[in-house]
C-alpha cells in the first residue's frame, strides 16, 4: 500500500490508500523555492550564497539561471536536487518539502525523480559507458534484463551505440557527457539539473550538446534547470532568469 | 610537522612492536642470566647439588654476594678441566681490572682462600681471573656472610646444603648422601669433594643436565617469541606505510602548492621522509622505555635482575627507526612525483594524463616472492646440515627458526597472490547476488584499489597464517601426546621412596578409605608386583623377531626391542601397538619363542610417556611407550612405590590422609605424586606458554587490523569526490557505507581465508616432517575447526569495523559539501 498525498495549488487537500499505485496530480509549480537563504561558514565568518530567493518552476519547462562566478547557481541548483538543505526558508519539490525531508527520504527521491549532469561529468572512470549509465539502476533494483534494455536505449537515445563497453576516458568530452546525460536519465526523473553543462566543451560541441537536452526537454517534457554563465547556451531556455550575489534579479 | 591522531596511532603502533622487541630481549636476557645464575649460585659450581627433596629445587639459600649482573652469563662456559665456573670477562673489563696480582697467596692444589679485605682492595669478584706465580687462576667460588672468604678454584660451603663432585658423573643415584659415598665407592667413582649437610633425606640432581636442558628451553622461547616479536614489527612497519600513506594523501594538495611555488621534488621527497622517520623514532623510543618498564616489572615479579643493556635497549630503538625509513620510502617517492595541475585540482585526483589510475594486481609478483622466499628457505633448511655452520645450538636452532619463519612468510604470499583473489572473486559475486547496486560498486573499488589491499592482505594473511599454523601444533600435540598414557600405569597417585616404603606405612595406605584398588613396584627391579593373583590366563601369544638372531619376524617393528640379558633375566619392552593388537594387559604372562625356546615373562608395566597431557582416548594406540615384560627373577622384594586408585569423588580426602600419615615418617624419604596435580600443573605451564603466544598473535592480528582502518579510510578519502557523486545519484549514505564495508570485508574475508589455507598446510606440512623425523607416532593435524569459525568471523566483523573509520568521517557531510570540498 502506498500513501499518496495529493496537493492542488500548494494545498494539501488529502491523502488516499492505493495498491501499488502511484496518483500525482500536479497543478503547482514542480519546483517551489520560497525566501531561500544559504550561508556558509568559512572558518568563524559567515558568507551568505543566496540571499532570499523566490523561483518556481513549471512542469515540463527548461529554465536557464544565468550569473557569474560565485553569484550562487551551484548552491541554487544543489538545494533543488536536495544536496543540501537551506539555512532558511522553504525548497519545495514536486509537492514535498525538501527542507525538512530525512536523508534517506531526499536521496531516494533524487534517485527516482532528479537526475544530474555536472560540467566535469563526473562518470566512474573505472566502469565502462554501459555500466556508468546502468548504476542509478541498479540502486533502484531494476530488473536486469529492464535494466540492461533501457540503459542500450538511453545510449542509443544519445547516439552512444557504438561506445557502450568503452571506458569514460577512451571517450571525448562531448561524448563523456552524452553519457552523463543518458545515467541522468536512467530513472526516468521529472526533473534534469544541469550544471554548466556545456563548461567543459568547446562551443561546437556545446551547442551540440544542448541542442540534445533541448531536444529531450520537447520530447519527454522533463523539466530542465540549467546553470550557465554563456548566454548562447542560455538562449535554448523556455525562461532565463538572472542571479547577482545570491539573488533572482531578474 | 603536525601531531594529530594519525601521528599518534603510527606512533603507538611502532611503540608497541619495540616494546614487545625490547622487553623480549630483555626478558630473556635476564630470564636465561637469573635462571642460569640461580642454578650456579644455589650450586657453586658442582656436578650434583642434594637437596631436600621436599622443596625440590627450592634451596634454603645460603648467604653469598651476588654475582656482578653486568655480566652475560650467555656466556658462561663449563671449564673442561676445572672444578669452577668460568665466567668470561669482556677484554675491556678484564684490561682495567689488571692482571699479576696477590703473589702472596699460597696457592694449594685445588686454590686458596683470599680474605674479603684482600678481595675488596683488589676490586676482584667472582668470576674475575689473577695471576698467581704465573698460573691463571678464576675466583669462582662462594662467599659466605659470615666468614666473608673467596675462594679459588674450589667448592667449600656448610649449612644446609651438600655440594659433591663426582670424578666422574655417569652415574646419580636418588639416596642419601651416605648411600652415595656408598655407591660411589662400589662403582670406584671418585669423589673429589663433598661438603655435609643437615643429614636430612636427599635426592641428587644433576647440574649439567639441568643446564643444558635449561639453555636449549630458553634458546626455544627466545626464539619462538623473536620470531612472533619480529612478526609484530613487519606488521607495524606496513602500519607506518599506510599511515604515511594516508598523510601524504591528505597533502596532496599542500604538496602541489609547495611544488607550484617552487619546491623541488626531492623536497616533498624528504617531508614525507621526515615525516615518517619522526612517527617511527617517537614509537620507538616510547616503545623501548615502555618494554624496559614492562622487563622490570616482570623481572621484579620473579625477583630476577633487569637486564639493561645497550641490545635491549640501541637494537630496537634503531630497527624501529630503519622500520620507519624504509616504510615511509614509497609514501615519499609516490607525493614526490606527482603532477601539480592534478594534484591541485581535487576534480583530477585519481587521474594521470586524463586516465584513471588504475592500480595493478600484485599476483604474479607475491605469488613470485613467495615461491622465491619459501623455495629458498625450503632449500637451505635441506642443504644446512651438509653445509658448515659455524656456532652451537643456538645459533642452528635461530638458523631453522628464521627459515621457518621466510617459508611461512613466502607461503602467505603465494595465498595471498595467488588463493586470495580467488576468494575474492566470489565473495563479489556474492555481494552482486544481494545487491546489485551495492556489489557493482564496491567490486569496482576492490579493482580499483588493488595494491593498496594487496599491502592490507598481506598483512592480515601473514598474522592469520601464523595463528593458524600454531593452532595446527597445538591440535598436533593434542592428539600425538595428549593420548590417555597412563601415567604410572594409570595410577591416580604414586606414594614412593628410594629406600623402600615401611611396611606398617604399606599396611596403613591399604587399608585406607577412598582406596580403591593398589599395587605394588619393587626398589631398583624397576618391575611391578601386585597384591592381587594375576597370572591365573597367560596369553599364548608368540612374539618373534624379538632380536636379529631369532627366528621369523611377524613385528618388523619389533626388531628393534630392547633386551636386557642375561638369560635368565629379560626385560623386553615391546610397542603399544603391537601389545594393543594382542591384548596384552599389565599382570599378563606372556609367552617369548626364541628359537624353540621358550621364554615366560609377565607384563611389568606399560612404558609410560609425560604426564600431564589430555586424554585422547582413540589415539592410545599412536603413543609412545610400550608394554614391559619382565622374567620373574628381575622382580624384587622391597616396595619402593605404591600405585593407588581412588574411589571415586574420594581423591581429595584420601590424598590428605597419606598426607598426614606420611608425616609421621620425618626421617623416611617418601614423597607422593598426585596425577591430577601433575596433569593440572603441566596444563597450567602449557596453557601459560600458549596464552602467551595467542597474545601476542592478537596483537599482530590487531596491527593488522589498523593496517585494515588505514587502507580503507585512504581508499574512502580518494573516492570522496566519486561519493559526492553517488550521493546526487540518489545513493543512500546508508548503501555508501554498505559499498566500502563490502570492500574491507572481501580484503579482510579473503586474506584471512587464504592465510588459514596456508597456515593449515604448513601445520600439517610440519606434522608429517616431525613424524618422518623424529620417528615418534606424531599425528598431523589440522586446526580445530572452532579456531578456523572464530577467525573467520573475527575477520568478517573486522571488516566492516575497519570500514566504519573513514565512512563516518565522509558520509556524516552533505552531498554538496563534498562535492565542493572532496
Amino acid at each position: 500500500m502506498k500513501v499518496v498525498i495529493v496537493y492542488l495549488h500548494g494545498k494539501r487537500i488529502g491523502e488516499k490508500l492505493f495498491n501499488y499505485m502511484f496518483l500525482y496530480i500536479r497543478m503547482d509549480p514542480i519546483v517551489i523555492l520560497k525566501r531561500v537563504h544559504k550561508t556558509f561558514l568559512l572558518g568563524r565568518r559567515a558568507v551568505p550564497a543566496l540571499r532570499g530567493v523566490n523561483l518556481d518552476v513549471e512542469r515540463g519547462e527548461f529554465l536557464a539561471i544565468m550569473g557569474p562566478s560565485g553569484c550562487g547557481k551551484t548552491t541554487l541548483l544543489n538545494l533543488v536536487g536536495m544536496l543540501d538543505k537551506p539555512t532558511e526558508g522553504r525548497v519545495v519539490v514536486k509537492g514535498r518539502d525538501a527542507t525538512s525531508m530525512s536523508d534517506d527520504l531526499a536521496s531516494d527521491l533524487r534517485l527516482r525523480e532528479v537526475g544530474f549532469v555536472f560540467q566535469n561529468f563526473n562518470l566512474i572512470p573505472n566502469m565502462t559507458v554501459l555500466e556508468n549509465v546502468q548504476l542509478p539502476m541498479r540502486f533502484a533494483y531494476m530488473n536486469r534484463i529492464r535494466m540492461e534494455s533501457r540503459a542500450r536505449m538511453l545510449l542509443n537515445a544519445v547516439g552512444l551505440e557504438d561506445r557502450m563497453e568503452h571506458l569514460p576516458s577512451e571517450l571525448s568530452g562531448g561524448e563523456q557527457q552524452r553519457v552523463s546525460i543518458a545515467r541522468a536519465l536512467a530513472n526516468d526523473p521529472s526533473i534534469l539539473i544541469l550544471d554548466e553543462p556545456t563548461g567543459e566543451l568547446d562551443s561546437e560541441m556545446g551547442h551540440e550538446i544542448i541542442s540534445l537536452l533541448k531536444r529531450l526537454n520537447k520530447k519527454s517534457k522533463k523539466t530542465m534547470i540549467m546553470a550557465s554563465h554563456d548566454p548562447s547556451i542560455a538562449s535554448y531556455a523556455d525562461r532565463v532568469v538572472r542571479m547577482l550575489d545570491g539573488k533572482v534579479v531578474g | 610537522m603536525r601531531i594529530n591522531k594519525k601521528f599518534l596511532l603510527g606512533a603507538l603502533g611502532i611503540a608497541i612492536s619495540v616494546a614487545l622487541f625490547s622487553s623480549i630481549i630483555a626478558i630473556t636476557d635476564s630470564l636465561q642470566y637469573g635462571l642460569v645464575k640461580a642454578l650456579m649460585d644455589d650450586e657453586w659450581g658442582v656436578d650434583a647439588v642434594v637437596l631436600p627433596e621436599e622443596d625440590g629445587i627450592a634451596l634454603e639459600p645460603v648467604a653469598h654476594e651476588p654475582l656482578d649482573w653486568s655480566y652475560s652469563l650467555r656466556r658462561v662456559k663449563r671449564a673442561e678441566n676445572l672444578d669452577a665456573i668460568i665466567i668470561e670477562l669482556d677484554l675491556e673489563r678484564e684490561r682495567k681490572m689488571g692482571i699479576g696480582i696477590a703473589k702472596d697467596l699460597d696457592v694449594g692444589e685445588k686454590g686458596c682462600a683470599i680474605s674479603t679485605a684482600l678481595s675488596e682492595d683488589r676490586g676482584l669478584d667472582i668470576g674475575d681471573s689473577i695471576w698467581v706465580n704465573g698460573k691463571k687462576y678464576w675466583i669462582d667460588g662462594l662467599v659466605k656472610e659470615n666468614t666473608r672468604i673467596i675462594y679459588l678454584n674450589s667448592v667449600m660451603t656448610y649449612g644446609d646444603i651438600a655440594l659433591i663432585k663426582f670424578a666422574d658423573r655417569d652415574e646419580f643415584y636418588s639416596r642419601s648422601v651416605d648411600e652415595i659415598i656408598e655407591a660411589s665407592k662400589e662403582m670406584g667413582s671418585k669423589i673429589s669433594a663433598i661438603y655435609w649437610a643437615s643429614g636430612e633425606v636427599l635426592v641428587v640432581l644433576p647440574i649439567a643436565q639441568g643446564l643444558k636442558a635449561l639453555s636449549i628451553g630458553m634458546s626455544y622461547l627466545t626464539a619462538t617469541f623473536l620470531i612472533v616479536a619480529i612478526i609484530a614489527l613487519i606488521v607495524a612497519s606496513i602500519l607506518i606505510f599506510s599511515l604515511i600513506s594516508i598523510r601524504a594523501e591528505e597533502r596532496e594538495r599542500e604538496f602541489a602548492i609547495y611544488r607550484a611555488i617552487g619546491k623541488r621534488k626531492n623536497g616533498i621527497f624528504f617531508m614525507v621522509l621526515k615525516e615518517s622517520l619522526a612517527i617511527s623514532a617517537t614509537g620507538a623510543v616510547l616503545g623501548a622505555l615502555l618494554g624496559l618498564g614492562l622487563s622490570a616489572l616482570l623481572a621484579s615479579a620473579l625477583s630476577m635482575p633487569v637486564q639493561v643493556n645497550g641490545l635491549s635497549l640501541i637494537l630496537p630503538i634503531s630497527v624501529g627507526v630503519i622500520m620507519g625509513i624504509v616504510s615511509g620510502l614509497y609514501p615519499a617517492y609516490s607525493s614526490a612525483k606527482k603532477e601539480i595541475s592534478q594534484s591541485i585540482d581535487p576534480h583530477r585526483r585519481g587521474y594521470k594524463r586524463g586516465k584513471v589510475v588504475m592500480e595493478r594486481g600484485m599476483s604474479g609478483l607475491l605469488v613470485g616472492i613467495g615461491f622465491l622466499v619459501s623455495f629458498l628457505s625450503l632449500f637451505t633448511l635441506f642443504v644446512m646440515p651438509v653445509l658448515s655452520v659455524r656456532g652451537g645450538e643456538e645459533s642452528m636452532l635461530a638458523i631453522v627458526m628464521i627459515l621457518m619463519t621466510s617459508m611461512i612468510v613466502g607461503l602467505a604470499l603465494i595465498g595471498v597472490g595467488g588463493v586470495a583473489p580467488l576468494i575474492e572473486k566470489g565473495l563479489s559475486r556474492l555481494t552482486k547476488a544481494i545487491s546489485s547496486g551495492v556489489g557493482t560498486t564496491a567490486e569496482t573499488y576492490v579493482k580499483r584499489h588493488r595494491r593498496r589491499n594487496a599491502t592490507t592482505s598481506v598483512m592480515f594473511s601473514i598474522a592469520i597464517c601464523f595463528t593458524v599454523f600454531i593452532s595446527s601444533i597445538y591440535a598436533m600435540q593434542d592428539r600425538s601426546f595428549g593420548v590417555t598414557i597412563p601415567y604410572e600405569n594409570g595410577a591416580d597417585c604414586v606414594v614412593s621412596s628410594p629406600e623402600g616404603l615401611p611396611d606398617d606405612f604399606v599396611d596403613d595406605l591399604r587399608s585406607m578409605g577412598g582406596v580403591k584398588s593398589i599395587s605394588l613396584v619393587t626398589v631398583g627391579k624397576e618391575c611391578l608386583i601386585s597384591d592381587e593373583i594375576l597370572f591365573e590366563q597367560p596369553i599364548n601369544c608368540v612374539l618373534y623377531g624379538v632380536d636379529e638372531n631369532l627366528a621369523d619376524t611377524i613385528y618388523p617393528e619389533f626388531r628393534g626391542a630392547k633386551v636386557s640379558l642375561p638369560e635368565e633375566q629379560w626385560q623386553v619392552t615391546i610397542p603399544r601397538s603391537i601389545a594393543s593388537s594382542l591384548g596384552i594387559d599389565l599382570w599378563n604372562k606372556v609367552n617369548l619363542m626364541v628359537g624353540d625356546e621358550r621364554k615366560e615373562l609377565y607384563v611389568v608395566g606399560i612404558a609410560s610417556a609425560l604426564p600431564g597431557f589430555p586424554s585422547v582416548k582413540e589415539n592410545e594406540n599412536l603413543a609412545p611407550g610400550g608394554a614391559v615384560l619382565c622374567s620373574p627373577g628381575l622382580i624384587g622384594e622391597d616396595i619402593g612405590r605404591v600405585l593407588i586408585n581412588f574411589e571415586p569423588g574420594m581423591e581429595g580426602q584420601t590424598v590428605k590422609q597419606i598426607r598426614e600419615k606420611m608425616s609421621f615418617y620425618p626421617y623416611e624419604p617418601i614423597s607422593l605424586t598426585v596425577t591430577s596435580e601433575e596433569v593440572k600443573g603441566a596444563k597450567e605451564a602449557s596453557s601459560i606458554l600458549l596464552a602467551g603466544l595467542f597474545a601476542i598473535l592478537i596483537l599482530s592480528v590487531l596491527i593488522a587490523f589498523f593496517g585494515l582502518v588505514t587502507s580503507s579510510y585512504v581508499s574512502i578519502r580518494e573516492s570522496g569526490f566519486e561519493i559526492g557523486v553517488l550521493r546526487s545519484l540518489g545513493i543512500r549514505k546508508s548503501a555508501i557505507s554498505a559499498i566500502f564495508t563490502v570492500e574491507a570485508t572481501v580484503v579482510a574475508l579473503s586474506s584471512s581465508i587464504s592465510g588459514v589455507i596456508m597456515g593449515s598446510l604448513i601445520g600439517w606440512v610440519y606434522g608429517r616432517q616431525q613424524q618422518i623425523l623424529m620417528e615418534l607416532p606424531v599425528v598431523s593435524a589440522l586446526p580445530p575447526l572452532s579456531v578456523i569459525i572464530a577467525i573467520i568471523v573475527v575477520s568478517a566483523i573486522l571488516g566492516p569495523v575497519a570500514a566504519k573509520f573513514g565512512i563516518r568521517a565522509l558520509v556524516r557531510r552533505k552531498p554538496a559539501d563534498v562535492l565542493r570540498n572532496p
